[in-house]
């Protein structure tokens, strides 16, 4: 069974994905030990974006959700639910930092 | 034209056939997963929101050891691998290797909660526990809440492990192990997030 195989991965996905996963592990915690003196903006940036390249390394390699018939049903739900983790997280965030500056303006000296 | 569809469209060769609880079961797990992802993405809502309330107490910058945590996250890593070949070796039905494959997910699994509950106690101990400053609340909200999920995989696992032991890989214990690993590999994808936010940008913020 081809889809079978594919659903519970081989050793070179298991592998693959270990590596990448380890690189870019290596790179998130090189950049904040060793790497040169960012702007924060710029450091949190290559972070974040280290950090979503990971998941979906993981998602792919070791989850084996890809785009195929097979994984349809397993990647309409993990699409719904990364929506709605933007709009907690992001809203909250939005509304928080909102509040914050109202409440924060009568304080300034 | 195929005449017998899959329920729901599930066109997966786990789901393929018109009887197949295994395949509902991994798919219903999946879900359980998309629910625990928003209860994770809340805690890290929360954390956003609170990690500069110090309130006068230490700050990630005092408080983290960066190369502790990256033994901690290389530990989880390997344990998330060692449980995608335990899931290949069940595929081949090779039991003395899918017992040394899940052993070592148990170890690798322990080697990181240990590490956790060893980084709680020294901050407790330090006087920074939870009740500290709504930071270290959030903070031990968040890493506690991972650290519980890792606890009850590695739970269920060693269940696993005395299960094989006593039956071999039945059709149910396969059920298990593969809705078992896809909560492990999920453990270890929600530990990039904690790693990345928690760790990295607080020794830097």
């Amino acid at each position: 069974m081809k889809s079978s195989a594919a659903h519970h991965g081989s050793l070179r996905s298991y592998l693959g994905g270990f590596s990448a996963s380890l690189l870019l592990t290596l790179a998130s915690f090189g950049l904040v030990l060793y790497g040169p003196p960012l702007e924060p903006s710029l450091l949190f940036g290559t972070l974040a974006l280290l950090a979503i390249l990971q998941i979906i390394v993981q998602i792919y390699f070791f989850l084996h959700v890809d785009t195929s018939s097979e994984q349809l049903w397993h990647l309409l739900p993990l699409l719904y639910t990364l929506l709605i983790v933007i709009l907690l997280v992001g809203g909250t965030l939005w509304i928080m930092h909102n509040a914050n500056l109202h409440m924060m303006s009568g304080m300034d000296p | 034209m195929t005449t017998a569809q899959p329920p729901l469209g599930l066109a997966n060769a786990e789901l393929g056939h018109d009887h197949d609880p295994a395949g509902l079961a991994t798919f219903g797990f999946w879900l359980y997963l998309m629910t625990d992802c928003v209860l994770f993405a809340a805690l890290f809502a929360t954390y956003a929101v609170l990690h500069q309330n110090f309130a006068g107490g230490p700050t990630g910058k005092d408080l983290f050891d960066i190369p502790y945590v990256f033994v901690e996250t290389l530990c989880l890593l390997l344990s998330s691998t060692s449980a995608g070949l335990a899931l290949l070796a069940m595929q081949r039905g090779d039991r003395a290797r899918l017992l040394y494959w899940l052993g070592l997910t148990v170890l690798l699994g322990m080697g990181f909660i240990g590490m956790e509950i060893h980084e709680f106690i020294r901050l407790v101990d330090a006087g920074n526990g939870p009740q500290r400053s709504a930071f270290l609340s959030a903070f031990f909200t968040l890493v506690g809440t991972h650290g519980l999920h890792v606890t009850v995989g590695l739970i269920w696992m060693t269940n696993m492990i005395l299960q094989i032991g006593r039956r071999g890989i039945t059709l149910p214990i396969r059920s298990r192990l593969i809705r078992l690993s896809l909560f492990w590999h999920f453990l270890d994808l929600i530990w990039i997030g904690v790693f990345t936010l928690v760790y990295l940008m607080g020794v830097r913020s």
